[in-house]
């Protein structure tokens, strides 16, 4: 008997689905099943955020500093975030959605930290649970996850990466886009598709953006957001 | 419209309820205002009296009539899971409370974050012949919740010391919860959408006991 090739769970000859994860399968030449992913093609615009002109997602301003000394610095390209550790998230406040293509565009200056644009970020109480499409520019690495975080501790599992990939840019610009419909995710990294999984386990929730430190204590980092952009999926 | 019809008519792809096209194909969708989920083809049934209780450890007494489940602490729980792991099914149990303290009922699309794990969990509470409805997401020893139906009476259930039967069905992210045979609530709720199914028994003020009977999960159509 095969085995599904997304949830590795026993399928049935010839099935043209998984009856445990409902993902469509094909077979290649020598009958080897594979999951039959279905393209996702970004729609029309629901909102765009420019960060040379109006503040982060939930901000109400451009230029502030936190009492832990994170701090952000309005400038003409974007908004200059400066983390001294932790991370710092900015969530749409609006946008609670299924389907979605999220792009965002960030500049790192620094080696240790990971940028981010998440999709599904949904709240049980004061947990957290999202999919996340993260780079770490130094080392030209990618990552596409699924996360949990609550206030006791945070844990993950990966779908694809950490890996390096040259279409990841290791100064400079780099935008990233995370495309989710149903249980398809696909990670595109300044227009290059690196991964595309089915991964069901979280259905819908919210739009953000984000960046971490991994530096051990407190050391400053910096990342420019320059725009966020947010689409419906295409039929 | 069934659950049947979570497919496309064109290609036979899956769909997810309210999409405006088939993933695959493209072909545009129209949605009826109520899905009905039914049991289909059988995943397993358990009968506690002859099989063990998936995760019910040494709280677990196997009896002639069940696996009696004992709850030392108050507001407490204790679970376990059974394979497979499924998107879309039907999962019940069949229990008694043995006292004003005890609740049970199903865990549906339990899946994990590294050690984190999250889930949906249905449960009875016949001393005061309630259910409730919500989303969990627990580490360590902590658990988070939110409440999708908080505890409503249902005269559907009965009380201590008589035997219920709860039923979570799933298709895609239409939810009903069936209880003793009868539909009492349809709830729409895309958070989750894969993982495990389990059981459940709690305490509430004082430690519980609770006979859990049989268990069961079919496809869902």
């Amino acid at each position: 008997m095969s085995t599904c090739p997304s949830c590795a769970q026993s399928i049935r000859q010839n099935a043209i689905e998984c009856d445990a994860c409902a993902v469509r399968i094909a077979y290649d030449a020598h009958g080897k099943p594979f999951a039959a992913l279905p393209a996702i093609v970004p729609g029309s615009v629901l909102a765009v955020h420019d960060f040379g002109k109006v503040p982060l997602p939930g901000m109400t301003v451009r230029s502030k500093t936190w009492d832990d000394g994170d701090s952000l610095a309005a400038t003409d390209q974007g908004i200059m975030l400066t983390l001294l550790s932790g991370m710092r998230w900015f969530n749409q406040p609006y946008l609670r959605i299924r389907d979605t293509c999220v792009r965002a565009s960030f500049d790192v200056y620094d080696n240790e930290l990971r940028a981010r644009v998440v999709v599904r970020k949904q709240s049980v109480d004061d947990a957290s649970l999202w999919y996340e499409l993260a780079v770490t520019p130094h080392d030209q690495h990618y990552r596409l996850a699924r996360l949990f975080t609550a206030p006791e501790q945070s844990d993950n599992t990966n779908l694809s990466g950490p890996v390096a990939h040259q279409a990841v840019f290791a100064k400079g610009t780099n935008v990233l886009e995370l495309r989710a419909q149903g249980p398809t995710l696909e990670a595109w990294i300044n227009g290059v598709k690196v991964c595309a999984v089915h991964d069901a386990a979280l259905g819908i929730g919210g739009v953000a953006i984000g960046v971490g430190s991994f530096a051990s204590g407190k050391k400053t980092q910096r990342a420019l957001f320059r725009w966020l952009e947010v689409r419906e999926v295409a039929p | 419209m069934s659950g049947r019809q979570l497919s496309c008519e064109n290609c036979g792809g899956p769909l997810t309820y309210g999409s405006a096209f088939c993933a695959y194909c493209r072909r545009p969708q129209r949605w009826g205002r109520h899905v009905a989920v039914e049991r289909g083809e059988q995943f397993f049934v358990l009968d506690f009296s002859r099989e063990p209780l998936p995760g019910g450890g040494t709280a677990t007494q196997q009896r002639n009539d069940g696996a009696l489940v004992s709850v030392e602490k108050e507001n407490w729980e204790r679970w376990g899971s059974f394979a497979p792991k499924l998107r879309n099914a039907c999962v019940a149990v069949r229990g008694v409370a043995f006292d004003a303290s005890a609740d049970f009922g199903v865990y549906a699309r339990m899946h994990a974050q590294g050690d984190a794990k999250a889930a949906y969990q249905l449960k009875i509470y016949p001393a005061f012949r309630s259910w409730r409805l919500r989303r969990e997401a627990w580490i360590s020893k902590t658990t988070h919740v939110s409440s999708i139906v908080d505890w409503e009476f249902s005269p559907l259930i009965g009380g201590v010391g008589t035997i219920n039967e709860v039923e979570l069905r799933f298709f895609d992210s239409v939810f009903q919860v069936v209880l003793n045979g009868q539909n009492v609530a349809t709830v729409v709720d895309a958070s989750f959408g894969f993982g495990l199914l389990g059981w459940v028994c709690g305490s509430h003020p004082g430690p519980s006991q609770v006979l859990l009977q049989f268990a069961g999960a079919w496809r869902a159509r």
